[in-house]
């Protein structure tokens, strides 16, 4: 009986953990896309890390989003 | 048929009003099995008919039934027989028996067969009342015994799946947010060079400490995975309180001094002992500590104290500042998970600067930790002026 309250405690803060990171993970993709849209410049050095940060936002969107997912799904 | 009270009889079917009881009513003779369908719909149930056990069995194989009243003596197949078939083909559905007097042997033998009870004849209103209710109830357990077992099967997958996905992306998810923040730096210095405007430096400053609440995140989410251990086995010994006060001193002076507090400790002169985990017990002070750390202004004072009550036979551990203090109204939620008494005030990125983020475990580890130990964990609290959390143990010879 313990171990389950446990266990369903656990799998809460997980599921509110989830829920925290995909909320910052929001905040991070609007924030870069309104800099991206602010910035407006040439300068390849820029478009190149922002092409970057990209890049690697998709790859955590993958992790915080799909992979929770997928193992639902198995 | 005998008298019967003009009130309506009720049958419980209050636990789940929403699970259907299909009932099935095997007898051959037409009037009586007439009257069973006018018996039970005076108690509150539409009953389906068959007029034997073949025609019963064939019924069962279109329709789930949960419970079937049968005859015992039937042609073509009799009560036995059919009660037989239906418990072999659907073992959950509940036989009652209907029989008379002269095959009461033959009702017993029913119910050696895994019938569920026995009615005699003449049947009498209150029995099949009595008999159907208790019936019901059965089912019904059956059912939320399943629910509770289903449900603890989805806990377990569920919590198999936290463990797998903290375990990946605890490590998996530290290297995008490391590249992530090293192409964020080299960005802000890029920018440093052109003119930007406000709005450019508001969408930065969003971007850096999101960054820093997420790498937080993933720091602390090993806390997280270990929550459950401490109210595992405690390997418990007789410890003396002083030392771990001691210990926890050492450890974590230095970062009071870089945040330029006055941190000192009282000891009990006459050394108590106590029966602890010491490491789980040390990570609960330290955690208590740190929290004071998290919410005490430069200049401001923690106190770390441990006080025998030798009339009580009580050792009082606390960590006391001179801090933000908690909102009276906010006390009774600090020791949920995720509960940061700034989240409403302010975010900030580290663990040690003033008002620094977290995940907000901290104090409910605390909490289980002392539970664990059969300890008590007490808080007070003014805002504007400081905390002093107390965790009083019990003291051992």
């Amino acid at each position: 009986m313990k171990e389950n309250k446990n266990m369903s405690q656990d799998v809460l803060r997980y599921e509110e953990l989830l829920e925290l990171l995909r909320t910052r993970l929001s905040v991070l993709n609007t924030s870069v896309f309104l800099l991206e849209e602010n910035l407006n410049i040439n300068d390849p050095k820029t478009n190149e890390y922002l092409e970057k940060i990209n890049d690697e936002l998709e790859r955590i969107r993958k992790i915080i989003i799909e992979i929770p997912e997928k193992f639902r799904s198995n | 048929m005998q008298s019967v009270n003009t009130e309506k009889p009720a049958v419980n079917t209050k636990t789940h009003p929403k699970w259907k009881h299909n009932i099935l009513v095997i007898e051959d003779e037409p009037e009586v099995r007439e009257s069973y369908i006018d018996m039970f719909d005076f108690l509150g149930f539409k009953v389906d008919v068959a007029e034997n056990g073949m025609a019963g069995l064939e019924k069962l194989k279109k329709k789930p039934y949960q419970i079937v009243f049968t005859d015992l003596n039937m042609p073509v197949m009799d009560g036995l027989q059919t009660l037989r078939l239906i418990k072999k083909n659907y073992p959950d559905t509940e036989v009652i028996v209907i029989t008379g007097f002269a095959t009461i042997e033959n009702a017993i033998k029913a119910m050696k067969q895994g019938a569920f009870d026995y009615i005699t004849k003449p049947v009498s209103f209150e029995h099949v009342r009595i008999v159907l209710n208790r019936c019901i109830q059965t089912i019904n357990a059956r059912r939320e015994n399943q629910q509770l077992k289903d449900l603890n099967d989805r806990l377990r997958e569920l919590n198999e799946i936290k463990n797998k996905f903290i375990t990946l992306t605890n490590h998996e998810l530290r290297t995008p947010l490391a590249v992530l923040k090293g192409y964020f730096d080299l960005l802000s210095m890029e920018l440093k060079e052109i003119p930007t405007p406000e709005l450019i430096n508001e969408y930065m400053g969003i971007i850096q400490s999101t960054i820093n609440e997420m790498s937080e995140m993933v720091e602390n989410m090993h806390d997280l995975s270990l929550l459950n251990n401490y109210t595992q086995q405690l390997a418990k010994k007789k410890y003396k309180i002083n030392q771990l006060i001691l210990n926890i001193y050492k450890k974590m002076k230095s970062l009071f001094e870089l945040r330029k507090i006055d941190f000192s400790y009282r000891l009990d002169p006459r050394d108590p002992l106590v029966l602890i985990d010491p490491q789980k017990m040390e990570k609960a002070v330290r955690e208590l500590v740190q929290n004071a750390l998290k919410y005490t202004p430069e200049n401001g004072k923690v106190l770390l104290r441990v006080k025998l009550d030798l009339n009580k036979n009580l050792v009082y551990l606390s960590v006391a500042d001179n801090g933000i203090g908690i909102p009276h109204d906010k006390l009774g939620l600090i020791f949920e998970p995720f509960y940061e008494v700034q989240n409403e005030m302010h975010h900030s990125s580290s663990k040690v600067e003033f008002m620094g983020g977290g995940i907000g475990v901290g104090l409910s580890m605390v909490k289980e930790i002392t539970e664990a130990h059969g300890a008590e964990l007490t808080v007070e609290s003014t805002p504007g002026k400081g905390s002093i959390f107390t965790i009083i143990l019990k003291a051992v010879d």
